[in-house]
């Protein structure tokens, strides 16, 4: 996975100073948090439905092997086939070859958050495949040649004119000269275009919400049946997921069901809720001719049985990026990563390396609103903070900082030296502030302290620090 | 690639061996005998309260609901349907002998068995479904000889004709029809729970029904 | 102060803080006099540093566990230690345990510490059961709850009570009074574009109430809210709600 989160800093400005994209973050902000406390509220078992979550996805990684094996077993009795891949390498050479078979050059997709992992599509494309992306806002960004925005609305940074813009160069080939404006006949048009895809396609690639092992079935749920169709009328369905989506029976999946949506759209239920085994069998009337799911490891059974083992808990509803006050200020985009906010920010030091990601991790005030609302209860600032203590201990923290913070441990270990050096301080900054209105502030501070005084003053010690004062006998 | 299957399971089981948690017996005992999970209120309504929950539900999904008294009522209630949505009175059925053998020439529709994609795209399909689901409004359906899935992705109207009896309370109550019905190769390939008309909010968050499948969706309840 | 006029032989150790020491000394003062007029006997130990969380949330967690033991040595004699900071109650309470959780005899020390340990607000009304102040005060707040404070330690009801119960004082709740205002200790000097744009939200929410401050549990929240409403030239106060409690801020000109 090739991440350029060493640029999140860069990234978050000019994505704050970004009105249109400003806007997309309000919604998710301000109106899914809005939509999830609602759903939530009407349902009274939803907090004991999300320990239940918590605990079958426990369940699910501790016996990770035997859920694994009789999700294969299922899969092949029903004649479909399972491939198994180490890196992303290897996934997409076994798609490739699973496309060759198939004879044909035209692939249709449903968005899969794993195959943006393994950039699957530029493998494919590549190749000499056309591969089109059948989810609305995947379908948008795809022709933009974006990353993803969010991991459930990856084109919420646009406007209708934008996306009209977009839509009015890519569709003249199809013979559609007339601009478009209005976000109704935008849906349409994608439509129009994309049914002529699905028609024609040989294969369809989709991931998977979850994978069964009881029965063998792979779960998509999408609200624009687009996953069904890709997953319908090729003649071929390529299955590309994680191994941490095993669920182990249909009554572990229900929890799922009953929480994924409500936590990421603020929905009862997805409009398409779809569990797919096996190729057409004998007596179906439709279906594809075959059946491939390809389990992609790709970084996670190294996280297992590690302190960020519980992260392959995630299920992608994609709470934690609507609760994070540092992802909608600076959306999906700036992280550098198809994995954003604080999902992202631990998915992606494990899948690319802690020295690419550390800023991802550090990227966050650990106010701890995304543990709140995690649908399977994932500790995520301490998983923030296992990978900056792995960071420290590769000495790649910032030397500046690093030395900071030994200076301020040796003060920890002498008090009366810590004493004089915070009474020093607060001298200092008594002496550079200037009043206003009865109060005194520093308006421009040298070093680490510029960061403070770029956009905001800071109030100076009004008096000699308290330690010291208590010592000469102030009690009030 | 049976390295790759080898390499994944080493280290699943190098896992395993350091948390010390797992328990094969336990989890292949889960499989056969999978154990009752939390199931809200809302899941297993009282079965005299479930056909209004359902309808209430489904209607909040944008699907609409009409009910009529037999099988022999649906075509009546289908043009009824098509008139109102303002569309020719031509439906496209699957080989389910529910509907085939049903009078749609009385009732002045011309009911096709034509499945190819380009023969249902923009048209009516008239399906049966296994069961309407009151926890969420979702009508459930099984890929089998009787039920094509494209016939509820295609065509721009679906209507479902659904007996009154076949609404259940929740999720579990579908998985105990499908795992009934499992053969040798498992369940049915394809178990579809529909939750209305296909819909996206990818543009602006604004929701527009009619993304890719069905535009409007219209359930016929069978007492 | 009511509810509680009996002194109780209950000793506690006061834990400034390294920002109310250095930045906010008049909160230390505050806590005192809460603490006192609730009949405590109130000490300070003369060689508290810091909690480490600095050292903590960089990754360093060897320099913090020295932190630790240091807090140990200043407070194990307490039978309660009191803090007027959520987010340092917190890296006491939650987080030093899981530090040593596999070293006996530390281990056993540091849990019946963090047990010990309470946030001033909390302790003030979970603890001492006190539920109002007697104290008048014309004006009006509006509470910011600082994140480690309510989402570790579930502050969220306690200090608006106590405030609820000032004679005269209005509470005017701001739109998001939970979200993050952008502070996060060293975040908001790493990421001061991220955290600038977190805080100016912050202070818009704050301006948008009328209130005539804003309240808030944490020194360190406290000074960035302030230095966003002043560098926008905003009048609007800050408080840490012990000065409000303890009437402190009245004697400041308006």
């Amino acid at each position: 996975m090739h991440v350029t989160s060493e640029k999140f800093q860069d990234n978050a400005k000019a994505a704050i100073d970004d009105d249109q994209l400003q806007a997309g973050l309000f919604i998710f902000g301000k109106i899914f948090p809005l939509l999830r406390e609602a759903t939530a509220s009407k349902l009274p078992e939803f907090e004991a439905l999300r320990d239940s979550a918590r605990d079958i996805k426990i369940e699910a990684l501790n016996n990770l092997g035997t859920y694994l094996e009789a999700f294969e077993d299922r899969v092949e009795e029903a004649g479909g086939r399972v491939h198994w891949a180490r890196t992303a390498e290897e996934a997409n050479t076994i798609v490739e070859q699973l496309c060759e078979e198939s004879g044909g050059k035209d692939i249709i997709k449903s968005k899969s958050m794993v195959t943006e992992e393994l950039e699957l599509n530029d493998h494919l494309i590549g190749k000499g495949y056309n591969v089109v992306e059948t989810d609305l806002g995947e379908y948008i960004i795809q022709l933009r040649n974006e990353k993803p925005f969010h991991i459930v609305g990856p084109a919420l940074h646009l406007n209708a004119g934008q996306v009209s813009d977009t839509f009015y160069e890519a569709h003249q080939k199809y013979g559609r000269t007339e601009r478009v404006e209005d976000k109704v006949k935008l849906v349409e048009e994608a439509r129009i275009v994309l049914r002529e895809r699905f028609k024609n396609a040989d294969v369809g690639i989709t991931g998977a919400n979850f994978l069964v092992a009881e029965t063998g079935q792979i779960v998509l749920v999408t609200n624009e049946g687009n996953a069904d169709l890709t997953a319908t009328l090729p003649k071929r369905h390529i299955v590309v997921t994680g191994i941490e989506k095993v669920v182990p029976t249909l009554d572990d999946l229900s929890v799922f069901l009953r929480i994924l949506a409500r936590s990421a759209t603020g929905q009862d239920t997805s409009n398409y809720v779809s569990l797919y085994s096996g190729p057409r069998r004998a007596r179906d009337a439709d279906g594809p001719e075959s059946f491939d799911v390809v389990l992609v490891d790709n970084g996670r059974t190294d996280m297992l049985g590690t302190p960020v083992e519980e992260m392959l808990r995630c299920i992608r509803c994609g709470a934690c990026l609507n609760s994070c006050p540092v992802f909608t200020t600076v959306g999906g985009q700036s992280y550098g990563s198809v994995y954003s906010g604080p999902m992202g920010a631990v998915w992606t030091p494990a899948l690319a390396s802690v020295s690419s990601a550390a800023k991802l991790p550090n990227a966050s005030s650990f106010c701890g609103k995304c543990e709140e609302v995690c649908p399977v209860r994932i500790p995520l600032p301490s998983m923030m903070r296992h990978w900056r203590e792995k960071e420290f201990e590769a000495h790649l923290t910032p030397s500046g900082q690093r030395w900071g913070l030994g200076v301020w441990a040796w003060l920890g270990r002498h008090p009366s030296l810590y004493r004089a050096a915070t009474s020093i301080a607060g001298m200092g900054l008594r002496l550079i502030a200037k009043g206003r209105r009865g109060r005194r502030f520093v308006t421009a501070l040298p070093f680490i302290g510029r960061g403070w005084t770029q956009s905001r003053d800071l109030a100076a010690p009004a008096e000699p620090t308290f330690l010291s004062q208590y010592k000469e006998g102030r009690r009030r | 690639m049976s390295n790759a299957r080898n390499a994944i399971f080493a280290k699943i089981k190098a896992a395993d061996a350091k948390r010390g948690k797992s328990s094969p017996a336990d989890s292949r005992a889960r499989l056969e005998t999978p154990p009752a999970q939390l199931v809200p209120a809302m899941g297993k309504p009282a079965p005299e309260e479930a056909r209004d929950i359902f309808i209430t539900k489904a209607l909040e999904l944008g699907c609409t609901v009409a009910d009529c008294e037999s099988f022999a009522d649906v075509p009546a209630k289908v043009s009824t349907y098509l008139q109102e949505q303002d569309c020719p009175g031509q439906v496209h059925i699957p080989d389910d002998a529910d509907l085939s053998l049903l009078g749609w020439e009385d009732a002045g529709i011309a009911a096709s068995s034509q499945l190819d994609a380009e023969a249902l795209d923009g048209r009516t399909s008239v399906t049966r479904a296994i069961a309407g689901v009151a926890e969420t409004g979702a009508v459930a359906v099984a890929s089998s000889s009787k039920h094509p899935v494209s016939l509820g992705l295609l065509p721009d109207r679906h209507i479902f004709v659904l007996k009154v009896d076949e609404i259940k309370g929740g999720y579990e109550d579908v998985w105990r029809i499908g795992r009934a019905a499992k053969d040798n190769q498992g369940m049915s390939r394809a178990l579809n729970l529909i939750g209305g008309p296909s819909r996206t909010g990818d543009i602006e968050a604004t929701l527009v029904m009619g993304a890719h499948g069905p535009r409007t969706v219209h359930i016929i309840l069978v007492s | 102060m009511t509810a509680q006029t009996s002194t109780t032989d209950k000793r506690i150790g006061l834990f400034a803080t390294c920002l109310v020491n250095t930045m906010r000394p008049r909160v230390g003062f505050a806590a005192l006099k809460l603490l006192e007029d609730a009949g405590y006997d109130v000490a300070v130990p003369a060689d508290q540093t810091c909690c480490g969380q600095p050292n903590y949330n960089s990754g360093d967690r060897e320099s913090t566990r020295s932190f630790a033991r240091g807090f140990i040595r200043q407070f194990a004699d307490y039978d309660y230690v009191v803090v007027p900071s959520g987010s340092c109650a917190a890296m006491v309470k939650v987080h030093y345990p899981k530090l040593f959780e596999d070293d006996e005899p530390e281990k056993t020390a540091i849990n019946a510490i963090a047990e010990r340990t309470y946030e001033l607000v909390s302790f003030l009304t979970d603890v001492a059961g006190i539920d109002r102040v007697e104290n008048a005060h014309a004006t009006s707040v509006t509470y910011h709850d600082a994140c480690s404070g309510l989402r570790e330690l579930k502050i969220k009801q306690q200090p608006r009570t106590l405030l609820g119960s000032v004679d005269g004082l209005e509470l005017k709740e701001m739109e998001d009074s939970d979200v993050c205002c952008g502070f996060g200790g060293l975040f908001c000097v790493k990421y001061p574009d991220v955290s600038g744009e977190m805080v100016r939200k912050k202070s818009e929410e704050v301006a948008k109430t009328g209130a005539e401050a804003v309240v808030t549990g944490d020194v360190g929240c406290l000074l960035n809210i302030e230095g966003a409403l002043a560098r926008r030239g905003d009048p609007t106060r800050a408080y840490h709600v012990a000065e409000v409690l303890a009437g402190f801020d009245k004697e400041d000109a308006s």
